[in-house]
């Protein structure tokens, strides 16, 4: 299927924002412009980048973990307007550097080299490489796979301290869109085969 | 001509089996059906049925329109492989290395 094709059949993208999309994808990842500074009349949108927010995993032993870091906000709009819901779903970013850093501290700059450049190229599904994020100059990786629900008063404290450090433009947002599909949606392996279910004893 | 179908998709104990019924229209509605002797297995014609069914509320969609959504879901995945055609799930060692880098954070 062809990018046009697949494009006018995606069903999220309306027919007035396809063509400037379908180019933008023709040029991608040359001329990318993913995000931008955060949005100044749309206060609460999917995937806004916040900066100090607090973040939460439980380890081995059942203890909860947390931290305080950068995050991506993985709900819908609609879902993110206020008295709509108690939670919201957030995956962790990184500033690339640091990230890439830490790759080549533990596998040396050689080794590393072939899986940072798939990185930046957005060819790793777990990955989001965010080029230019306004205070990164390297950019922001964002973790599709590590993902947790927090307290929407705690997102409302974050509005109102401005600790919004980016939005996605209307093309970055797609491609939000296309990363996080291309992730949680593609098939399982052949192997698994779900119509034969066995009863345990 | 095309003819009623019944297609089952749950088998109950006390032989009540409910399916989607298709009419001949295209139409779609849920019935459930009492049987004491027919075994089912996939699409039978009604005549077939050897007792009375009784209709519940038709659901609120048609085939068609659950079909043409998930050819849109679908296609938006197709999208992100036209997109993205050489993206691959992390190695192991990849995977290893960001989730220490990650834990690294927390406390």
């Amino acid at each position: 299927m062809d990018r046009e094709l697949a494009a006018r059949a995606a069903g999220v993208i309306p027919e007035g924002k396809l063509v400037r999309f379908l180019e933008y994808l023709v040029r991608y990842p040359e001329t990318p412009k993913l995000a931008d500074q955060p949005h100044s009349s749309e206060e609460r949108l999917q995937g806004d980048i916040l900066r100090d927010f607090p973040f939460c995993i439980i380890d081995s032993a059942g203890a909860p973990k947390t931290a305080t870091l950068m995050v991506a906000l993985m709900n819908n709009t609609c879902d993110l307007q206020p008295g709509r819901s108690g939670l919201v779903n957030v995956a962790l970013a990184f500033d690339y550097r640091e990230y890439r850093g830490s790759v080549i501290a533990e596998r040396g700059e050689r080794k590393a080299q072939g899986y940072l450049a798939a990185v930046e190229q957005n060819k790793i599904n777990e990955l989001f490489y965010v080029r230019d994020c306004p205070g990164f100059p390297n950019g922001i990786v964002i973790l599709l796979d590590n993902v947790a629900s927090v307290s929407t008063d705690l997102y409302e404290k974050a509005l109102q301290d401005k600790r919004r450090i980016a939005s996605f433009t209307q093309n970055g947002f797609y491609v939000f869109l296309l990363k996080v599909a291309n992730y949680f949606a593609r098939p399982e392996t052949p192997d698994v085969d779900r119509t034969v279910v066995v009863v345990a004893d | 001509m095309m003819s009623n179908t019944f297609r089952t998709f749950a088998t109950l104990p006390g032989f009540v089996m409910a399916g989607f019924l298709t009419h001949a229209s295209g139409a779609t509605t849920l019935r459930t059906e009492t049987s004491a002797s027919i075994s089912w297995k996939g699409e039978t014609s009604l005549s077939t049925l050897s007792s009375s069914s009784e209709d519940l509320p038709a659901p609120e969609f048609s085939a068609e329109a659950v079909v043409k959504s998930a050819l849109k879901g679908m296609s938006l995945a197709a999208l992100a492989k036209t997109a993205f055609p050489n993206s691959r799930p992390m190695e192991d060692w990849e995977k290893q290395a960001t989730h220490r880098f990650v834990l690294s954070h927390f406390r």
